[in-house]
């Protein structure tokens, strides 16, 4: 941390630029106040009274993920790794969106549950409720501190505020919009903050690409360069997952980043499917992630794109990569970097803007996420039953301000650790791949026992952590991503294994209670979304929208593989 | 009857955010640019033309919320926002202890 402090990554923004960024938030804020005049319940307030259109749950839906570890990691894997980037989005993303869209969302949304938790305690009884309910609300906070923490340091290093003073000023209006408007005015200013980032970085990667002499420069210039030409291809990226076979390599890439890391990350963790839920029809919640797979699919090209360039065009970042003295500058400062040596007063601005946006955007998702769980899962089921709604209302809005100092606190957690996507990923393998297996089991095995749902979360957490310790001890020799892969796959198996046998000594839950939950035991009826109203119209179909953008992709991979 | 939603329509919040940021980078790109701004965005007037793209978005959610305004169909009552088909019982929790939500089944 201290290191970075050095180097000179000042921003020259002026009075236009500082103009332009109160402007948004006074947008932001507005939002908030104007949020609050639809909220009356504790359903509204958590659950936006599951009233959004899809385009609006969907692009909240990409926008909860775009924060500032996304944004500046991606931009920094970029760099560093070049185009095998793109795994994060095409495998380890696209695929799990659809996925979730039309297999899983038919029983979160018709179950009517609440919350992700929920749907264990529904499943599974007290036990998996109670271990994923809590990990949850746990690693929300912890990653509401990494993404407040990362907001502060990168203000610090481009405007010279004092890091604490940053803290305070973004969790206080985080707080401030969701505390009045709750997750619709989270997610209604996770749309603007979708566009803004946008029109942030688009111009970037435009200048970015004119200054290297367009697409064509960038090749050439990036095969001159000390990565050579395989960072140009996304295929098989043994640099990004330290794995040296190249066949190895894609199976760590397909196994670990695209099926069990990301299918866990984004069809488990609730700050995703929350948008989902908060869909006004089951049409709508099913479209919700397909339709957010669609800007999913392009917006590497405006984060990972100017993280190339950054390292060919930053004289701080070409030393780096050429393994140079950069001055204390690191991957992760390529995207403020660029931003900073390319853009005049004005789109520096904007710019600036988005960068905060991202960050926001990601807090104000752990943090509303955090606030339902903690108030359905953890204060209504297991300390005060049983009170009127306006008593779990008020509960909500004080979770959020209690999420928020907390997460405060732990803003300095993430203080010691290089690659912030490391630390994350690690986390994520910690709770998500597990989960991942004990849905799948649960949604489709009605035979599967209520200990065997709690046990085999517990004994995938302890295997993902196992791996990481024996990692980070130097045992197992992985340096880039390969040990969160490795952890998420083995954390996977062992769930499944434990599962099954654990089952197998263990009576079934009793299926009556399992209706609506278990795919052999929902009535087709209830499986299926209305196609008629808002929901009618072949372009309105999940099937249809989920087959484009697998198509899309592949062509993408051929392309850029 | 046909009547706006009880929630502000987002894309007009969109359109308004835009055609401000759009205007003021027009009116910098085109009256305010100098050439050392220009030098560094590699000689780009990036203000004007991100100016010109964020005007065109603005305009296209404008013309989106004329065209297709949000309409409730029937308000459920004070307070309720929209109410989404199949009604998922605005007040959930207010009747009883963990799983009240409702199998689902109807």
């Amino acid at each position: 941390m201290p290191v970075l402090a050095q180097a000179d990554l000042r921003l020259d923004a002026g009075p236009l630029d500082y103009t332009l960024l109160a402007i948004y938030f006074v947008f932001v804020l507005g939002i908030g106040f104007l949020a609050r005049r639809s909220v009356s319940s504790s359903l509204d307030f958590l659950l936006s009274g599951r009233s959004l259109p899809a385009w609006v749950t969907g692009l909240a839906f990409i926008s909860a993920n775009l924060g500032a570890i996304e944004l500046l990691g991606m931009a920094a894997n970029g760099a560093q790794y070049g185009m095998a980037t793109v795994h994060y989005y095409w495998i380890g993303a696209i695929p799990a969106m659809v996925f979730l869209g039309l297999v899983m969302m038919p029983f979160y949304y018709g179950s009517k549950v609440r919350s992700v938790p929920e749907f264990l305690r529904r499943r599974f009884g007290k036990g998996a409720h109670l271990v994923n309910a809590i990990s949850f609300a746990a690693a929300q906070v912890l990653i509401a501190g990494v993404n407040l923490y990362a907001l502060a340091f990168l203000l610090n290093l481009m405007l010279g505020w004092p890091i604490p003073l940053s803290v305070v000023i973004a969790a206080a209006i985080v707080l401030t919009y969701t505390a009045l408007g709750g997750l619709s005015a989270a997610i209604y200013n996770e749309v603007l903050q979708f566009f803004v980032i946008v029109a942030a970085l688009l111009p970037l990667t435009i200048v970015g690409l004119h200054k290297v002499g367009g697409w064509d420069g960038l090749v050439a210039r990036v095969t001159g360069g000390p990565g050579g030409a395989e960072q140009l291809s996304a295929w098989p990226a043994t640099e990004l997952t330290g794995i040296q076979n190249p066949v190895l390599s894609v199976i760590g890439i397909v196994f670990g980043l695209g099926f069990v890391l990301s299918f866990g990350y984004w069809t488990t963790n609730f700050a995703e499917v929350q948008r989902a839920l908060s869909a006004k029809s089951m049409s709508a919640a099913r479209r919700t992630p397909i339709i957010g797979a669609y800007p999913k699919m392009l917006i590497p090209f405006v984060i990972i794109i100017p993280g190339i360039i950054a390292a060919l065009v930053v004289p701080e970042m070409v030393a780096l990569k050429a393994g140079d003295d950069s001055g204390g500058v690191t991957y992760n400062n390529a995207l403020p970097a660029l931003i900073g040596d390319l853009l005049p007063n004005g789109m520096l601005g904007v710019a600036i803007t988005g960068l905060m946006a991202s960050f926001m955007a990601g807090v104000a998702a752990n943090v509303s996420s955090f606030n339902t769980v903690f108030t359905y899962d953890l204060w209504q089921d297991y300390v005060r039953k049983d009170r009127p709604d306006e008593y779990y209302l008020r509960v909500g809005r004080l979770a959020t301000i209690g999420g928020t100092v907390v997460a405060i606190g732990t803003a300095f957690l993430a203080a010691g650790y290089g690659n912030i996507m490391d630390y994350i990923q690690a986390l994520f393998s910690f709770f998500n791949a597990p989960l991942f297996a004990t849905f799948i089991l649960a949604m489709f095995w009605k035979r599967m026992s209520a200990a065997a749902g709690w046990s085999g979360l517990v004994a995938g957490t302890i295997a993902a952590v196992g791996v990481f310790v024996l990692a980070e001890t130097g045992v197992l020799d992985l340096p880039g991503q390969g040990a969160s892969f490795l952890g998420a796959g083995v954390a996977f198996v062992v769930d499944i294994v434990v599962s099954v046998v654990v089952t197998s000594f263990t009576r079934p839950v009793p299926e009556e209670r399992l209706v609506g939950l278990v795919y052999s035991l929902t009535p087709k009826s209830d499986r299926v979304h209305s196609t008629t109203g808002d929901d009618a119209g072949w372009y309105r179909s999940p099937l249809l929208l989920g087959i484009g953008v697998l198509v899309l992709t592949f062509v993408l991979n051929i392309i850029f593989g | 009857m046909a009547q706006k939603a009880g929630l502000f329509d987002l894309r007009l919040v969109i359109a308004m955010l835009f055609a401000i940021f759009g205007v003021v980078l027009l009116v910098v790109g085109l009256g305010f640019t100098e050439e050392a701004d220009l030098a560094k965005a590699d000689g780009l007037n990036i203000n004007l033309w991100s100016g010109v793209g964020m005007v065109v978005l603005s305009a296209l959610f404008a013309g989106w919320a004329a065209l297709r305004p949000v309409i409730v169909p029937d308000p459920g009552g004070p307070g309720t926002v929209g109410p989404g088909p199949g009604g998922p019982g605005t007040v959930g929790p207010a009747t009883g202890g963990p799983g009240t939500a409702g199998p689902g089944t109807g």
